[in-house]
């Protein structure tokens, strides 16, 4: 057994401590279960039917629909063949602001078109695809047990209210309607008040002096509850840890095996089923927005097996990218401060490492005070000023109660969720921050064009043809990961084969199919030459397939003396 | 013959070969069968007659499952796991004894085979295993025992698309068959090979080009080319396989149906594609592997995985990886049931060598080896069918001293063994994009595949070497138990749990990776005070378990050739029941009297 029970629980009081939340969601009408998102994205198509549509992606263990949005208005060229951003929210079962962000960005758009010129050539020209609610059976929780705070899926052989097994369930001691902490005075606990915030706890440095007095467990637990053990893969998942790369293989909560839920498959088949996304951006627990993602970074703990060309840093070619749509984010959104980085498993390092694809992600909100320490309890103790001077009622003060077991204890701690979600009242303002970067991003996606062709008499019955094919836009049509992991396609330009209208038409030099590995943005391009021979007036066409840059292009030619 | 039906008719296929099997099973009964022992070359009138020189489409071997169960339908019934790609049914034969128990509630051998298509043997070894237990069931009390203690699933084709694609038209068929883009250009298997002499192989081809080619006639046997000296011009071009240039781009034959490796697709050390070539998008990705992948996961009885390939006469255990796990091994405990069962096995597979796939053979991520051992307990083997070296015989062998050209000691076996069944003489052939060329050379019944006259043999052994790695999965027995009285209604219970076979009833690794559930030795029916692990050297001694200690927790399991001794402390009267339970071992029950 890696770990074993103790070292969940271990984990879980650790990030109950250092983070916490309130019963958020159900008190804040702001957020939408289940079904008022379902109603809220229909009215959107009923609303605005020629730019959007609705469909679901999978039916989860709950029943429920796995929505997708896709965004586009009138334009000449499918959608599915239109260069696309993927915008993906709430895989985290908890992250409801990410649904609820996602879902307002949609809808904001959907205004914008027709009356907001550069939204409505955005929309025509470009696809948008919105996945709000990766996790339905997971948000769902949110309301149906605001007094858990959990990122979990319920797992359908282990039907722990969130995903939690026993241990890490807890009760609700005092009737509170949270479950919260549990501190117990004890000798050989570890945990001592904190000096400087005396509502809150800290471990004890024994070479400071310091002694601990408490032990600290989820409300309600039973200790010696040896019912608690649940076999690896049988316990809630977290679906942004359920993903290839990096996976976690037979820990706690990451899945009987990567990529085992309905939902992340869905995911994976449907960024690799739609070859005309060039960009992902998922609202997690995870950031390269506000910061980069470091330049040498170790896989995180418990990766194991991978060999040394297994990449796990971002490429060298690929990082000025990173780093200047991170420099445009933050200035559109207003955001900053510093992301988590322990991404082991999680979608947008699959969408990168795997697929090859832009990716970006950020956690929509967090602590809104600036720059984070390092120190759970420094990050505590700010979160506790920002709830101050806010107004939020986020942290349950310590109060005694009475454990069957372990008789009396006090509760407390942060309330279910308060750090995880804003309260609703700040939903606009990110909306329209976020919403300008989802704007310039779509701006940004390679936008492939046949710029020239020529046709040059060489002789009787012989030609010259040339193409000149150019990327007008920011992204190049693949990134350094798209070519290493080849899941990109390069680009493929042909003359297509002769005999419509025309004579037989032979290609003397070359082949008549050709590939780029990449066209880089902003005007980078690739000239093709071919000697064929046929008779004057025969008409072919170049056609060129750019996957992420625009599909299938096509210019006509008559072999013919201009 | 093509793709599209030039072929046998297929069967009707249908989910399950139960419906209309009845009619036959008085008759199937009333046949008592004879005394006298079945092999492949019976020496008695066998109940279903297979023959087992010859090789199965998927049609054939519908039809002999079909057979097979409708002569014994008290122990074969056969399912369908799913479907292909092409909409083939993956059949599953689950051989059990009712009367002996249902077959979830015994320890379970599963063998599979041609997850690579164009390995083709293992299917027939897994029907002549199934046939050989039936036919032999009455006449052989080793059989009879595996038979009656035991539960056998047997897959006899993992991949029947490749299979019948290999079997028809001898294109590469390693892959499933789904549509696929190798050579990555938007369209999916548009340019696929063509048998263009029309003789229902895909074999290679040559252009005669005097004095501007690169490859010469070979001066010892005009059907070989070899390159032209250095300096000099040759007279042909090799061409590569036989096809056209559908799609244009200069490469021939280079996008056909499917270009993956479906034994990479399963959820232990996977790496994606550009890592571990032949991968797809995630674990279980195609529906052949997530049929069989659900079956597995379902049936946490199976203590035993056995799967077919060819070629090259091995033994193959995991793990595939010099990475795995950070060590590139298993532990220490579970590498010696390996080794044993390795070892030994090999002693029944002349030709056969032992070997890990990593170190002895090469990088295998996302295999089936490793996903059965770690995540399923189960211990793996893999075989590679069938050894040249068996096909050439000593002679041939290791003789450094007079090294024969490879192709040369080939023809003559062709020649002389084959009376040349296996390489085509060039022939002439009209090519549209290439002018005259010249098609011809080996066979797909060359190399890889063994030769129908001495298929019975490689089936036989192999099919035994299932039944003794079969034969050593755990099989528990009661060891000494024993109730003594401390006092008033107070008693000391011992009791004894035995292991007589090789694999224990757990892996090492699954209590590494906590996949599975451990083994619990239980008393119910008194108070129990105390009770944990007998230990000490004389089991004088006993590890206390604090929590609920009326069910001990045997994380490990019982070892292979070991036992499990626990000691309670309990009070009460008259009788109580001990309970051994295990997934891979079973559960076994027992009454003792406290007195």
């Amino acid at each position: 057994m890696v770990g074993g029970a103790g070292w969940r629980v271990g984990t879980l009081v650790g990030a109950l401590l250092a983070g916490g939340v309130p019963g958020l969601g159900a008190q804040d009408g702001g957020y939408r279960d289940h079904d008022a998102l379902t109603s809220a994205l229909q009215e959107l198509v009923d609303r605005h039917p020629g730019e959007v549509s609705l469909s679901s992606l999978a039916r989860t263990a709950g029943d429920r629909d796995l929505w997708l949005l896709t965004l586009g208005g009138e334009g000449e060229v499918d959608r599915s063949d239109r260069p696309a951003v993927l915008l993906v929210a709430n895989l985290e079962a908890n992250r409801v602001a990410g649904s609820r962000v996602a879902a307002g960005i949609a809808a904001d758009l959907l205004a914008r078109y027709g009356t907001d010129e550069e939204v409505t050539r955005l929309l025509d020209e470009r696809t948008l695809y919105v996945i709000p609610r990766a996790n339905p059976d997971g948000a769902e929780q949110v309301f149906t047990l605001p007094g858990v705070e959990t990122p979990y899926k319920p797992h359908p052989s282990a039907p722990g209210a969130g995903g939690l097994n026993a241990r890490e369930r807890g009760t609700d001691l005092d009737g509170d309607g949270v479950v919260g902490l549990m501190r117990v005075e004890d000798p050989e606990g570890s945990w001592m008040i904190d000096p400087e915030e005396p509502r809150l706890l800290r471990r004890a440095d024994r070479t400071r002096e310091e002694r601990g007095r408490f032990r600290v467990l989820v409300e309600g637990m039973d200790p010696d509850d040896v019912d608690a053990r649940v076999a690896a893969g049988s316990d809630g998942v977290n679906l942004n840890r359920n993903f290839q790369h990096e996976y976690l293989y037979f820990q706690p909560h990451v899945g009987p095996h990567m990529v085992s839920e309905v939902e992340s498959r869905a995911l994976v088949d449907f960024v690799f089923d739609h070859p005309n996304i060039a960009a992902v951006l998922t609202f997690s627990a995870y950031d390269n927005l506000r910061s980069a993602p470091p330049r040498r970074r170790e896989p995180p703990e418990g990766v194991t097996g991978n060999p040394p060309e297994v990449p796990t840093n971002v490429l060298d070619e690929d990082r000025p990218y990173v780093e200047y749509v991170g420099e445009r984010f933050r200035e559109l959104s207003g955001m900053d401060g510093r992301g988590a980085a322990d991404e082991a498993g999680s979608f947008p390092q699959f969408v990168y490492y795997q697929a090859g694809l832009p990716s970006f992600t950020t956690p929509v909100w967090t602590l809104p005070a600036g720059d984070e320490a390092d120190d759970e309890t420094a990050r505590a103790r700010r979160w506790l000023e920002w709830m101050d001077s806010a107004g939020v009622d986020g942290y349950v003060e310590w109060t005694g109660a009475t454990h069957p077991e372990l008789g009396e204890v006090e509760v407390g701690g942060f309330r279910p969720n308060v750090r995880i979600n804003p309260p609703s009242s700040e939903v606009t303002g990110l909306v329209e921050g976020h919403g300008a970067f989802v704007t310039w991003l779509l701006g940004r996606l390679p936008e492939v064009r046949i710029a020239e062709t020529s046709v040059e008499p060489r002789g009787e019955g012989v030609w010259e043809v040339t193409a000149t094919v150019v990327n007008e836009g920011y992204l190049p049509t693949r990134l350094a990961m798209g070519e290493r992991t080849r899941f990109n396609r390069p680009v493929t330009v042909r003359l297509t084969p002769s005999g419509e209208g025309g004579g037989e038409m032979q290609v003397v030099s070359g082949n008549i199919q050709e590939q780029v590995s990449r066209l880089d943005g902003m005007g980078g391009r690739s000239t093709h030459t071919w000697l064929v021979r046929a008779p004057a007036g025969t008409r072919t066409s170049v056609e060129v397939f750019a996957e992420r840059g625009g599909g299938l292009l096509s210019t006509p030619l008559t072999l013919e003396t201009p | 013959m093509t793709r599209d039906g030039t072929m046998t008719p297929r069967r009707a296929h249908r989910t399950s070969l139960r419906a209309g099997a009845l009619a036959l099973t008085l008759a199937g009964v009333l046949a008592a069968p004879l005394a006298g022992q079945m092999f492949a070359q019976p020496d008695r009138e066998p109940r279903v007659d297979l023959r087992f020189d010859r090789y199965y489409d998927h049609a054939d071997i519908t039809e002999a499952l079909q057979r097979l169960e409708e002569a014994y339908p008290r122990f074969l019934t056969v399912e369908s796991l799913g479907t292909s790609v092409e909409g083939r049914e993956l059949w599953i034969a689950i051989l059990n004894n009712p009367d002996t128990g249902p077959h979830t509630e015994k320890t379970a051998f599963w063998a599979d085979a041609n997850i690579h298509g164009n390995e083709i043997q293992g299917a027939e070894v897994n029907l002549y295993l199934l046939w050989f237990l039936m036919e032999n069931y009455e006449a052989l009390p080793r059989v009879r025992e595996l038979v009656d203690r035991r539960a056998f699933y047997i897959v006899p084709t993992m991949n029947p698309d490749g299979r019948d694609n290999f079997l028809h038209t001898g294109a590469p068929s390693r892959s499933g068959q789904a549509p696929f883009d190798s050579d990555r250009d938007g369209r999916l298997s548009e340019d696929p090979r063509d048998d263009l002499d029309g003789d229902g192989e895909i074999r290679q081809m040559r252009k005669h080009v005097p004095g501007r080619g690169t490859h010469i006639e070979s001066p010892v046997d005009s059907r070989l080319m070899i390159r032209a000296p250095e300096g000099e011009a040759g007279d042909y071009v090799y061409l590569g396989s036989e096809a056209l240039d559908t799609d244009g781009d200069g490469r021939r034959g280079e996008d056909l149906l499917g270009g993956y490796d479906m034994n990479r697709d399963f959820p232990s050390d996977w790496q994606p594609p550009h890592i571990q070539r032949g991968a797809h998008r995630y674990p279980f990705s195609w529906p052949e592997t997530r049929a069989v992948g659900r079956w597995l996961k379902d049936h946490p009885n199976i203590a035993a995985v056995q799967s077919w390939h060819n070629s090259g006469g091995m033994i193959l255990r995991g793990p595939g990886s010099r990475h795995y796990k950070g060590t590139g091994d298993y532990t220490r405990r579970d590498d010696a049931v390996y080794d044993a069962l390795g070892e030994r096995g090999s002693l029944i597979l002349p030709h056969y060598r032992y070997m890990t796939v990593w170190s002895d053979l090469y990088t295998v991520y996302g295999g089936t080896l490793d996903w059965a051992h770690d995540a399923l307990g189960a211990v793996a083997f893999t075989n590679e069918l069938w050894s040249s070296s068996q096909f050439y015989g000593p002679a041939w062998e290791g003789d450094d001293e007079v090294p024969v050209p490879d192709e040369m000691r080939q023809l003559f076996f062709n020649d002389r063994l084959g009376m040349g069944a296996w390489f085509k003489d060039w022939t002439p052939v009209e090519h549209p994009e290439l002018g005259e060329v010249e098609v011809g050379g080996w066979s797909k019944w060359y190399g890889r595949t063994t030769p129908p006259f001495m298929l019975p043999e490689l089936v036989h052994r192999n099919a035994m070497f299932a039944l003794f790695h079969a034969d050593e999965m755990p099989l528990l027995e009661w060891g000494e138990v024993t109730v003594e009285r401390i006092g008033g209604d107070t008693w000391q219970v011992k009791a004894e749990m035995r292991n007589t076979r090789t694999i224990p009833t757990r892996l090492e690794a699954t209590e590494l990776y906590d996949t599975g559930e451990p083994d619990t030795f239980s008393l119910r029916g008194a108070t129990v005070q105390a009770g944990g692990r007998t230990s000490g050297e004389l089991g004088e001694e006993m590890d206390l378990q604090e929590e609920d200690p009326a069910t001990v927790v045997v994380e490990g399991g019982v070892p292979g050739h070991g036992r499990v001794g626990v000691t309670w402390i309990v009070t009460g009267s008259g009788s109580v029941t001990l309970e051994y339970a295990s997934q891979k071992g079973g559960t076994h029950r027992r009454e003792v009297e406290l007195r």
